[in-house]
């Protein structure tokens, strides 16, 4: 049977100040684990812009969890209208085909209406006064009580021990999916040539050798942190308990997500006359909405170590979110900064 | 021998009993009315196995889930109480299990099954020998087993019998069932 | 198995065991083959020898078979070599099987100095899946030759030996005909510092092939910054971001195509710096500003003016800096507009030594630094004080006396009108919004403004950025650590521009080709000055590859004279432009043409008669391309497509040859300044396919031509100007006299890093190793410039400008200053001998909307524009971002087809619902390949490319001729289009 508490919880914080919605998380998850034809519409990572449908389309809407945390039956997201289907396209068809008639293009098979990233750079507002987006990429939580194991009747779900992570045992999972119902975030995909239930592994086989999920370590905007949360040295704690600036993505769930997020700052709006005003561009709402209320002391906290810097005043948290030394965002213990050079036999 | 078929009513399977946090609660009340509300059952046994056909309705019959994650196949099982006092509305019991054979629509093969107790099923390849033969038509599948080498049928001449309808989104506890084990020696 | 749709379904199912191939679809993770291996490798006509990855069988736990995915056989070190990326980026390849299976940033870099953020992981989403390409379904594995009408997509495989042949057979014809000028490298974006580009430009440049320069042509060239600075490509590595305390973001979008940088930018606001983000779209950089200043397109140069004004008004002016830096003392006629020259002053007197009113004499005194004074080389004032404004009198050689006033004078009263309300009324933003700027920028020890390549894209540009400039000039800021302008700078690479071209051997060989060209007094003349201290090393090499590039026995031409010569604009630009300048662009043409200002290759009355390309995708960048394959490509006699993948050019070539992949040559990826490092590109595993590095393929063509012109006993040909080619000796001398053969191209760029001194030490061997290794200096000669810091030896930040800012050298400017002021007869005479704002004209016809494109997060150029894995990230298709609610006004929905029209024709594309765009502006992402439109018929057909006359003038100072310096170019901003909705294409063109 698994065990719903772990001894550990390895974590991850995501500072939306420095997403530059690039997907290089989305591509380097992709090309290492998720390649096969019955996952080619899976994004275990994927960054979305919001205001927007995200991905899975509406997953916010889709349930699993109520706002007080009790169980709300969730909804299967659907293939065309939700994720998207992975198209197909006709690269050969056009190097064979009379350029200067040029009625074989290159497209995508079928009329897409959807798809993992559909709503890139689209956002809210009107401009110049409000209008508004920002990046969230999204992995799957790790929650400390994860609603995909309470969800599987068959025990299939795990939460490790040693780290947390949260695994679905590709032998024992029969497929039934109650567990990508259930999870509010829809961070669990299924396989359906395979039939069984995935999602993201925290890159398990790279946190055991001590080195960063792909996501994280291959972000070029520097934007994730990675170590344990009761490592109190290492810039999670630091973060996430220490100066509190990272908080869970929809903590009314009551899942204790252990991604964390730093939330966005944003330019001023605008009044009609386009004269700036006092108010950030984004609507607290909306943050409030995704981070519930102690986003607004985050970000006051941000602000006022940044006014502290700029008087030339020093300030740990600035000096954490630099992250001068890219090596020290990722806290994995003994040879964590240490990438393996070799193969392993 | 065979006995001419009888039409069975179906029960949805309870859901306040299945294993999670999640199923009782958010399909609490899905039992109130199975999904597949009856089955024609008949039964033969032609010499050292075991013919069962089954037929029920089913309006839309899905089969192809190889490609759409939201999809679910239609199946149906059959097992059988390895002891006496098997029980059968959990699928049996730790030390006190059922076992039988599973058939989806979709399928490559059939599945030998065993539990001891609701979420404790494992599935695993069929006998060589053990053969189905499936048809959907004008609004009812029609499936036959040919089953040879059936200890735990052998002995009990008990059997219980789970459909899931695709459709209806059925799968693990959501089913519809026999009331409890049917005699077919 | 039957549709699920199907009423009537059957299902057979039996028991045992599964079919092999049933039992690891349904139960196993195919890990063992791994994604890459299980994508289809669509080869064009056969399947070349690959060992096919096969999944074995596994006896391990489902975890075990997430953990057998992470492991390999091998890891390489490389990057993108070929890839026009503006960055440099180190990679862990991971070759599993033969294949390699995916890539991982190597990250091994460190901080330049301390308390400054390091460079790690440097990479992006394309680099991460460059093997999409690499083994994707547009890869170019065989030798094709067209099997029918150029463009009707019928094409034959054969082999090297015949495609040699055959190539060889027909350039030897054409240079026999028409001479080598005939032949067109078209260099253009794609290309590496290694042997492999190398050997092209050595090959086609010992032919005496026309090479054109066309930095400006694809709009990158920013000839602002030469006006203003005499260096277009400015700024050290991109750490110094984050040293500023006002970094303005002006025309650039760091989250989208600088994303392995972008991060000092959000460090450097964590750090107390102030972020302004100056762009009409609320782009991805925008988002992270703290003030977003929405300008109205085109308009920028009004509101760099009112922040000068402003700076100056407000007192924040650095006068020292300027007095010594800047041409705001230089003394300029006031009954002429030029500077006053020792020719003015006396007889025999000197053109280009200018002069300063000094307060202490109150006199005349020739400019420290100025071009033409020998005394005084540097610009240190040594107890000098300069006016800035004022008002003087002189008297002139003939007798007559005049006014003279500073430049300080002339800006001033010129700025004087730019205050916050005119320039809110100009751009379209609050006073208040301008004013905001305004203040931060000159209330900023350190103020920064990054421009992009991107900010040339505007017919006014060279405005903007000298606008830009001036506000930096004004704060002391250029030059400045921390502060300053960066609009990308250059490593040199010497080594490779000496095997790049057939001089000799090593510098001296170079000299021995320039002492051909120019004769020898020239060049010794050059080293006697640096040797007597009159001129610093970097100033001698600037001025030695000016004079290099412009020789008359120099095959370099610029693209955009060719296109405007040869591709049948003229008569689209004299309509679109011929009215806004005092004279018809085909004047100034003439005039630059006449006094050989600008060259043109081929001349010599001939044409293009043959285009090869070497991924440059010509067909895709050029503008109305409709005019290029109407006019300029009928002539050609032989269009060759060396790459990797199939392109819309190669869509209308004669031969495709492959060219090995990113991953299957060695190279040196070209040497950005962002990342003080040179990147090296192993060769990870063998080229896919019947692929060929360049290195060899030129090689082993160059044997061809000798072995033809030996057996044929063939006299030599003639090259651009009055070269003449050996073909009998061709092969001797493309491989130094037989010491580098095909398989050598390790071994060449062993050369080129040996006679590097910016890579000093470094070998092939470690570098394959480590990836990467820090430069030892900034570089001498290269094809570009390098960054004017003698200094930098390795150690700390690598800055730019130093030799002027602290060293004092003069700069390559005429008045040996930062240079605000042109006084070229054509810039007195257009009205923009100081920066001014001029409105966009509006190119394509007087339509609603503006239609402006940036460089895509999605594709460097056109490399991965049609990669599955991240078009499935994109919409699929090309699209043009609207505002939402002016879409929804045109009834434009989301997703819908929208009809893009103007005075060229009318193409269609997607319609995307955007909040970041700005109403009237019709927003699109650069290179989709035309053959993703329907009718193949891309954004390019609509866009003239407005080419700036004045970019043709020459003949003063720093003004004229200069590879990638100064070139005319095109401008594609100012075009106008109409939006309407449409049905999409007609059916009867639709596919099945």
């Amino acid at each position: 049977m698994s065990k719903q508490q772990a001894s550990r919880q390895v974590a991850m914080v995501m500072d939306l100040n420095k997403c530059l919605g690039c997907q290089t998380c989305t591509v380097a998850c992709k090309k290492l684990w998720n390649r096969e034809s019955g996952a080619d519409y899976a994004y275990w990572n994927n960054v979305e812009t919001m205001p927007g449908k995200g991905y899975p389309g509406r997953w916010q809407e889709t349930g699993g969890r109520h706002v007080d945390a009790s169980v709300k039956r969730g909804e299967l997201p659907s293939l065309e209208r939700d994720y998207g289907r992975a198209w197909k396209f006709n690269h050969q068809d056009v190097v064979r085909s009379n350029s200067k008639r040029g009625d074989t293009w290159l497209r995508p098979e079928g009329d897409p209406k959807w798809g993992p990233n559909w709503d890139e750079d689209r956002g809210a507002g009107n401009y110049p006064e409000d209008n508004h987006y920002f990046y969230l990429p999204r992995i799957c939580n790790h929650c400390t009580h994860p609603a995909c194991l309470d969800a599987c009747p068959r025990a299939a779900i795990e939460k490790r021990d040693e780290d947390g992570i949260v695994l679905v045992d590709q032998d024992r999972c029969h497929g039934y999916r109650f567990c990508v119902e259930a999870c509010p975030y829809k961070k669990v995909f299924f396989d359906p040539e395979r039939q069984v239930a995935n999602k993201c592994i925290f890159c398990m086989p790279r946190v055991e050798q001590g080195v960063a999920p792909a996501c994280a370590r291959q972000c070029p905007g520097r934007m994730r942190f990675v170590g344990y949360l009761d490592d109190e040295d290492g810039p999670i704690h630091k973060l996430v308990y220490g100066w509190k600036v990272a908080l869970p993505l929809h903590p009314e769930y009551g899942l204790l997500p252990n991604v964390f997020y730093v939330p966005p700052m944003s330019p001023s709006a605008m009044d009609a006359n386009g004269k700036p005003t006092e108010a950030p561009r984004i609507p607290m709402e909306t943050l409030e909405g995704l981070f519930g209320p102690s986003v607004r002391e985050a970000l006051a906290t941000v602000e006022a170590e940044r006014a502290k810097r700029k008087r030339g005043e020093p300030s740990e948290l600035m000096d954490l979110l630099i992250a001068y030394d890219w090596n020290e965002n990722f806290q994995l213990g003994a040879g964590g900064s240490v990438w393996p050079r070799e193969g392993r036999a | 021998m065979a006995t001419s078929p009888g039409k069975i009513e179906l029960i949805a399977a309870p859901i306040g009993i299945q294993p999670g946090g999640y199923v009782p609660k958010a399909y609490a009340g899905r039992d109130k009315a199975p999904m597949t509300p009856s089955l024609e059952l008949e039964v033969a046994q032609p010499p050292g196995a075991w013919r069962l056909r089954l037929r029920w309705p089913c309006a839309e019959p899905v089969v192809d889930v190889s490609e759409d994650p939201s999809l679910f196949p239609d199946a149906a099982a059959l097992f059988s109480p390895q002891q006496e006092d098997t029980p059968w509305v959990t699928m049996g019991a730790p030390g006190n299990g059922v076992d039988g054979v599973l058939w989806r629509a979709d399928g490559e093969r059939l599945h030998r099954i065993s539990a001891e107790g609701l979420g404790s099923m494992t599935r695993s390849d069929a006998p060589e020998s053990w053969r189905s033969s499936a048809a959907h038509e004008r609004g009812f599948w029609q499936l036959e087993f040919t089953l040879s080498g059936w200890a735990s049928l052998d002995r009990s001449k008990r059997v219980a019998v789970a459909i899931w309808r695709g459709s209806a989104q059925d799968r693990g506890g959501l089913k519809s069932v026999t009331g409890g084990f049917l005699e077919v020696g | 198995m039957e549709e699920r749709s199907t009423p009537k379904a059957t299902a057979e199912a039996t028991g045992g065991k599964a079919p092999a191939a049933g039992l690891s679809r349904r139960r196993f993770l195919h890990l063992s083959g791994l994604g890459v291996a299980s994508l289809p490798l669509l080869h064009f006509e056969s399947t070349p020898a690959r060992a096919a990855a096969t999944a074995k069988p596994k006896l391990l736990s489902w975890e075990d078979l997430y953990r057998e995915r992470w492991t390999w056989d091998r890891v390489a070190k490389g990057s993108h070599g070929w890839l026009n990326c503006r960055s440099a980026c180190n990679w862990d390849l991971y070759v599993k099987d033969g294949i390699v299976v995916r890539e991982e940033q190597a990250a091994n870099y460190e901080a330049s100095e301390p308390g400054v953020p390091d460079f790690n992981p440097r990479g992006c989403q394309k680099g991460a899946c460059y093997t999409e390409v690499m083994y994707g379904p547009s890869r170019l594995t065989v030798p094709l030759k067209r099997a029918g009408e150029r463009g009707e997509g019928k094409w034959k495989q054969i082999g090297w030996d015949q495609a040699l042949r055959e190539i060889a057979e027909k350039l030897i014809d054409i240079c026999q005909r028409y001479g080598g000028e005939a032949l067109v490298q078209d260099l253009g974006p794609h290309f590496d510092l290694g042997a492999t580009n190398a050997a092209r430009n050595r090959f086609f440049g010992m032919l005496g092939a026309s090479l054109p320069d066309d930095w400006a042509e694809i709009g990158d060239l920013n000839i602002g910054a030469t006006l203003s600075l005499g260096i277009p490509h400015i700024g050290g590595s991109s750490d110094e971001w984050f040293l500023s305390d006002f970094l303005v973001v002006w025309m650039m979008n760091p989250s989208v195509t600088q994303m392995s940088d972008a991060h000092f930018l959000y460090e450097a606001k964590y750090n107390g710096a102030e972020l302004a983000v100056i762009d009409p779209v609320y782009s991805a950089t925008a988002m992270h500003a703290d003030q977003w200043v929405p300008i109205r397109p085109g308009s920028d140069a009004a509101l760099g003016l009112a922040t000068a004004r402003h700076i100056w008004e407000s007192g924040r002016i650095d006068l020292d800096y300027v007095r010594e830096q800047t041409d705001l003392p230089i003394l300029v006629r006031l009954d002429t507009g030029r500077f006053l020259r020792e020719s003015d002053l006396r007889t025999g007197g000197a053109d280009d030594l200018l002069y300063l009113w000094d307060s202490k004499q109150d006199a005349l005194v020739p400019a420290p630094g100025s071009q033409g004074n020998d005394e005084r080389v540097k610009l240190f004032l040594e107890g000098l004080e300069p006016v800035i404004e004022g008002r003087f009198e002189v008297d002139l050689a003939d007798g007559t006396r005049i006014g003279v006033a500073p430049v300080g004078s002339l800006l001033r009263e010129h700025l004087d009108p730019w205050t916050f309300e005119r320039a809110a009324a100009v751009t379209g933003l609050d006073a208040a919004v301008v004013e905001q700027f305004a203040e931060g920028f000159a209330a900023a020890e350190r103020p920064m403004v990054l421009s992009s390549w991107g900010s040339n894209r505007y017919l006014h540009s060279d405005l903007i950025n000298r606008t830009k400039l001036l506000c930096l000039s004004l704060k002391g800021a250029i030059g400045k650590k921390g502060a300053g302008y960066h609009s990308t700078g250059w490593v040199g690479i010497d080594g490779f521009g000496q095997v790049a071209q057939d001089a000799g051997e090593g510098f001296i060989g170079t000299l021995r080709g320039m002492a051909k060209v120019f004769g020898s007094a020239k060049v010794i003349g050059m080293l006697v000055d640096q040797i007597a201290g009159k001129k610093s090393e970097a100033q001698v090499q600037h001025e030695l590859t000016r004079h290099l590039t412009t020789g008359e026995d120099s095959c370099l031409t610029n693209s955009a004279s060719q296109n405007y010569k040869f591709q049948g604009l003229a008569d689209d630009l004299a309509r679109e432009q011929d009215h806004l300048y005092p004279q018809p662009l085909a004047a100034y043409v003439a005039e630059s043409e006449a006094k050989g200002w600008m060259p043109t290759h081929p001349a010599k009355g001939t044409r293009p008669r043959c285009w090869v390309t070497g991924g440059s995708n010509v067909l895709r960048r050029t503008n109305l391309p409709q005019r290029m394959l109407e006019t300029l490509w009928p002539g050609l006699e032989l269009v060759i497509d060396v790459n990797q993948k199939h392109t819309f050019t190669g869509l209308h070539a004669d031969y495709l040859l492959p060219a090995a992949g990113y991953y299957e040559k060695p190279g040196i990826k070209y040497s950005v300044a962002y990342v003080p490092y040179l990147h090296y590109c192993d060769r990870a595993v063998k080229p896919v396919g019947e692929a060929k590095d360049e290195w060899e393929l030129y090689s082993l063509l160059a044997r061809e031509i000798q072995r033809i012109a030996q057996e044929r006993n063939l006299e030599p040909t003639q090259g651009c100007g009055t070269q003449t080619v050996e073909l009998k000796t061709f092969a001797d001398r493309f491989s130094f006299a037989g010491e580098y053969g095909p398989e050598d191209v390790e071994a060449v760029n062993q050369l080129i890093l040996e006679k590097s001194p910016s890579a000093e030490g470094m070998t092939v061997e470690s570098l394959k190793k480590t990836g990467i290794a820090k430069y030892r200096s900034v570089g001498g000669m290269g094809i570009q410039e390098n960054l004017f810091n003698s200094d930098w030896k390795g150690e700390g930040m690598m800055r730019a400008l130093t030799d002027m800012s602290e060293q004092r050298w003069r700069w390559p400017t005429l008045t040996g200053r930062q240079q605000c002021y042109i006084d070229h007869p054509w810039f007195i005479g257009a009205g923009e001998s100081l920066p001014d704002h001029k409105e966009s004209p509006k190119a394509g016809g007087d339509h609603p909307f503006q239609f402006v494109s940036c460089h895509s997060r999605w594709s460097v150029h056109s490399v991965w524009r049609d990669t599955t894995m991240l078009l499935r990230l994109q919409r699929g298709e090309p699209v043009v971002y609207l505002n939402p609610a002016e879409a929804q006004r045109l009834g434009v929905e989301d997703g819908a087809w929208a009809e893009i029209s103007n005075d060229y024709g009318s193409i269609l594309m997607r319609a995307k619902h955007s909040a970041m765009v700005r109403p009237t502006v019709a927003y699109y992402f650069h290179a989709w390949e035309p053959h993703q439109f329907p009718e193949h018929k891309s954004y390019k057909w609509l866009i003239p490319g407005l080419m700036n006359p004045l970019h043709f003038a020459g003949g003063e100072g720093h003004l004229g001729w200069f590879f990638g310096q100064y070139t005319p170019g095109t401008h594609v901003q100012d075009t106008r289009v109409a939006i309407a909705p449409s049905n999409g294409p007609q059916r009867q063109g639709e596919q099945s």
